[in-house]
């Protein structure tokens, strides 16, 4: 299934919802009038979107810094042979929220958010000795240039 | 109301012995770390839920809004479903005096949705990084080609994902 699946409304709703309900009294009745739909439709289309795997959630996004969390992007090399299991001993870890498999020297790169410094030296700790992995750099981040996880499904 | 104790607290489940509101707080936020209630009206399901009304928690919304702890309440996309299936993070290392420019150049691009500067080492010098989402590879391609052409860019690498291991969000009180 791909996006030819979406109708323009089904665009806009998805649009709107990505940049964030209002914060006000009955939101989805706000949606309705923009998208000129009744409020049961708009919660329709949302069950309907939800159920086919194109949100992957409707909730909250918190800003990590401001609820006391470091967040710190890992890049490692791994050894093919104990890819499967590095990688579910990593993501074993909550705080590491995304993972990916890329191909580069540096082959797993995952970002981890921790309270407490122990939380990723215990991560780290346990790279080095259950996994014997020595290629272990951390790219904390220096300067912000675009955060802005927003897909224009209207723009193709 | 009346005052509670310590133990009254922790199994009060009826409105006329509400927890405090730190705890109040944090219960909304474990709430809105899954997904809204399938409902109408979802604010006022989350308040029924948590045994308050629908305006106490649009007032509770908008002051995690204002303490920069809550960026949005919305839709987190599966972007492959949506036709982004060409998904690279690109890094490039660029000359100190040259980082800020081409990191708003990048930035600019709606390719892209993150840009970042990060710590460089003498075994991965890359020093900008700048996530690519786009409907074909060579969309990705060209355009970084160009940015590393006009700005004498000669070391940079796009690693594309081969393999989604793990996405979530972050879950901050544990249940």
């Amino acid at each position: 299934m791909d996006d030819m699946n979406l109708d323009d409304t089904n665009i806009k709703l998805l649009n709107l919802l990505q940049k964030g309900l209002p914060l006000e009294k009955n939101p989805y009745g706000a949606l309705a009038s923009q998208l000129e739909i009744d409020r049961s439709e708009v919660l329709a289309r949302i069950k309907d979107l939800v159920q086919k795997g194109y949100i992957r959630r409707l909730g909250g996004t918190f800003n990590n810094a401001a609820m006391g969390y470091t967040s710190i992007l890992f890049g490692i090399s791994v050894p093919d042979r104990i890819f499967e299991p590095v990688a579910e001993y990593v993501n074993s870890f909550k705080g590491v929220t995304h993972n990916y498999q890329r191909n580069a020297s540096l082959n797993m790169w995952f970002t981890f958010s921790f309270s407490q410094p122990a939380e990723k030296d215990l991560l780290i700790q346990g790279l080095k000795e259950h996994f014997e992995i020595s290629e272990i750099f951390e790219f904390p981040n220096l300067r912000n240039y675009k955060l802005n996880v927003y897909f224009n499904l209207e723009d193709r | 109301m009346t005052q509670t104790n310590q133990t009254d607290r922790q199994d009060q489940t009826n409105q006329a012995n509400r927890p405090n509101c730190q705890e109040q707080e944090q219960e909304l936020i474990k709430t809105l770390q899954g997904n809204l209630p399938f409902e109408e009206n979802p604010y006022e399901a989350i308040g029924k839920s948590l045994g308050l009304s629908e305006d106490e928690v649009v007032e509770m919304l908008k002051a995690l809004k204002a303490s920069d702890r809550l960026k949005r309440v919305g839709a987190i996309l599966r972007h492959q479903k949506s036709g982004y299936t060409s998904n690279a993070m690109v890094v490039f290392r660029t000359e100190q005096a040259m980082t800020e420019t081409v990191g708003a150049v990048l930035a600019a691009s709606p390719l892209v949705s993150h840009c970042y500067e990060r710590t460089s080492y003498e075994k991965w010098p890359y020093n900008l990084y700048a996530m690519f989402h786009s409907r074909n590879d060579c969309e990705i391609e060209a355009f970084v080609e160009s940015v590393a052409e006009k700005y004498k860019i000669t070391d940079f690498e796009i690693l594309y994902s081969v393999r989604e291991l793990k996405k979530t969000s972050m879950i901050f009180y544990k249940t």
